[in-house]
C-alpha cells in the first residue's frame, strides 16, 4: 500500500514534470518561430536592398550614358540659339533703313540660307534627344502589378539605343532577330536582365570587337542569345559568375550583382539563362522566357467555348 | 580683326571641320559661314578629310576627338605628318576631357576645344589659329629667301675668291 502510495507520488511528480517541460518547450518554439520569422523577414528586406543597389548601378551606367548622347543634340542646339540671334541682327542691320537695296539681297539670301540649316540641325537633334527619352522611358517604367505582353526584340533595339555611346565607336552589332511573339513579362524587370547581360558584353570587349543578337521561338519559349567576342570565361569561373559579388571587372566598374540578379528575375519568370564560354573565344549568354507568363496556361479572355 | 586683315587680301583661308556628327558639323559650318568669309569643308568620316587634304590648300583642320574609325588624335597626327603647318584643333565632349589633354601633350595640339562649345570662343580661336599658320608659312618663306640669299652670297664670295686669288 505504502509502496502504490509513493509509486503514485512519483508518477504525479513525473507528470507535473513532464507537463512544465511542455509548457516551456512550446514556448520555446513559439519564440523560436517567432525568431525565424524575424530572421527571414530581414533576410527578404536586405534581398531587396540589394536589388534595389543593383538597380542604382545598372541606372548609373544608363544616365551616363544618356547624358553623354544628348549632349551633342544640346550642344548643337544652344549654338543654333546663338547663331539666330546673330541673324536676327544682321536682319534688323538690314532692315532699319526701312528697305532691302539691290546690293543687300545676297546678304539677306545668306541670312535666309542659315536659317534653314538652323531648322535642319535642330530637327535632327530633337529626334535624337527625343529617341534617348523614350527609351529612357521605356527603361524606367515602374514596376507593374500583372505581366504584360512585351516584344523583347524592341527591347533589344532600346537597350542599344541606351548603350550607344559604349557601343558606336568600337563594337560592331549583328542583328539576326527571329519572328518571336510578344512575350507576357514584367518589362522593367526584362530591360534591367537585357541592360546588364549586353552591358557585360560590351565591358567583355576590349578595343574593337562583335555583339551578335538572335532570338527565336521554340516550343512556347523565346531565346536571346548575346554573344561576346571578348576574351571568354575561364572554365573554372563559369559557375561563379552566377554567386552574388563575384566580378572580374576593375574596381568601381561593377558590384558582381547584375547576374545574380539578372538569373533571379529570370527565374521568377520561369525562364533560365544558360552561358556558353570558351576562353579566346567569347562568350554567348542565352536568355530562354516562357512565352506564357512562368509557363502558366492563362484563361482565354476572349467569349467562352461551347 | 585678323581674319579681317587677312580676307582683305585675296586670301581666303580654308577651314576642315571632321566630326561623325553631321549635326555638329552642319552647325559649326553655318555659324562660319554667317560670320565669316572662310572656305569651309566638313567632312563626316575622318579618311575622306585625309583625301581631300592631299592636294588642297588648308589652313586649320578641327577634329572630334571620338569617331568610329579613327579617334581625333590618330586623325590629327596623320594630318601633321602631312601638313605640318596645318594647325589643328581638338574637339572633345566633356567625359573626354582627361584623354583628350593627355593625347594633346603627345600630339603637340594647338588647342582643344569642350563640346558643348561657345561660338564666340570658336571663333577666337579658329581666327587664331588662322593667324598662326600665316605666320608659319610667312617664317618658312623668310627661312627659304634666307637660304637662297645665303646660297647666292656664297656663290658671289666663291667667285670673288676666284676673280682675285
Amino acid at each position: 500500500m505504502l509502496f502504490h502510495t509513493g509509486l503514485l507520488i512519483i508518477l504525479a511528480a513525473v507528470l507535473v514534470a513532464l507537463a512544465g517541460m511542455t509548457l516551456w518547450y512550446a514556448r520555446a518554439c513559439r519564440r523560436g518561430r517567432a525568431e525565424i520569422e524575424a530572421a527571414r523577414e530581414e533576410t527578404r528586406g536586405a534581398k531587396e536592398e540589394l536589388i534595389g543597389a543593383a538597380r542604382l548601378v545598372s541606372l548609373g551606367t544608363l544616365v551616363a550614358g544618356v547624358t553623354h548622347e544628348i549632349s551633342t543634340p544640346l550642344g548643337a542646339i544652344r549654338s543654333n540659339r546663338d547663331m539666330l540671334r546673330r541673324v536676327v541682327d544682321k536682319l534688323e542691320a538690314v532692315l532699319s533703313d526701312g528697305r532691302v537695296t539691290d546690293d543687300e539681297i545676297p546678304q539677306v539670301a545668306k541670312l535666309a540660307g542659315a536659317i534653314s540649316g538652323i531648322v535642319e540641325v535642330d530637327e535632327l537633334a530633337l529626334e535624337r534627344i527625343t529617341g534617348q527619352v523614350r527609351t529612357l522611358r521605356a527603361f524606367g517604367c515602374g514596376e507593374t502589378e500583372d505581366p504584360q505582353a512585351y516584344d523583347v526584340n524592341q527591347a533589344l533595339a532600346d537597350a542599344l539605343t541606351l548603350l550607344r555611346h559604349e557601343i558606336k565607336n568600337r563594337i560592331t552589332i549583328e542583328r539576326d532577330l527571329g519572328d518571336i511573339p510578344r512575350i507576357e513579362c514584367h518589362p522593367a524587370q526584362i530591360n534591367q536582365v537585357l541592360l546588364n547581360i549586353l552591358l557585360n558584353a560590351c565591358q567583355a570587349i576590349e578595343g574593337k570587337g562583335t555583339i551578335r543578337l538572335r532570338s527565336r521561338e521554340e516550343g512556347g519559349e523565346v531565346s536571346v542569345a548575346i554573344s561576346d567576342s571578348g576574351p571568354g570565361i575561364q572554365e573554372e569561373k563559369v559557375e561563379s559568375i552566377f554567386k552574388p559579388g563575384f566580378t572580374t571587372k576593375s574596381e568601381g566598374v561593377g558590384m558582381g550583382l547584375g547576374l545574380p540578379i539578372s538569373l533571379r528575375i529570370v527565374e521568377e519568370h520561369g525562364g533560365r539563362i544558360d552561358v556558353q564560354s570558351q576562353p579566346g573565344e567569347g562568350t554567348t549568354f542565352v536568355v530562354v522566357l516562357p512565352v506564357r507568363f512562368r509557363g502558366e496556361a492563362v484563361p482565354e479572355t476572349g467569349p467562352a467555348a461551347v | 580683326m585678323s581674319d579681317d586683315k587677312l580676307e582683305n587680301g585675296d586670301y581666303t583661308p580654308t577651314v576642315f571641320i571632321v566630326d561623325d556628327e553631321s549635326m555638329v558639323t552642319n552647325a559649326l559650318e553655318a555659324f562660319l559661314g554667317l560670320e565669316t568669309s572662310y572656305h569651309v569643308e566638313t567632312f563626316n568620316a575622318p579618311h575622306e578629310a585625309l583625301v581631300r587634304l592631299n592636294g588642297s590648300p588648308v589652313d586649320v583642320v578641327v577634329a572630334d576627338f571620338l569617331m568610329p574609325e579613327m579617334d581625333g588624335i590618330q586623325f590629327l597626327r596623320e594630318v601633321r605628318d602631312q601638313k605640318p603647318e596645318v594647325t589643328r584643333i581638338l574637339l572633345t565632349g566633356y567625359a573626354d576631357k582627361q584623354n583628350a589633354i593627355r593625347a594633346i601633350n603627345e600630339v603637340g595640339l594647338y588647342h582643344y576645344l569642350e563640346k558643348p562649345w561657345d561660338n564666340d570662343h570658336f571663333l577666337l580661336i579658329i581666327r587664331n589659329a588662322i593667324e598662326r599658320t600665316k605666320l608659319f608659312r610667312d617664317l618658312g618663306e623668310k627661312v627659304n629667301a634666307l637660304e637662297t640669299a645665303h646660297d647666292s652670297l656664297s656663290d658671289i664670295r666663291q667667285r670673288l675668291i676666284k676673280t682675285f686669288v
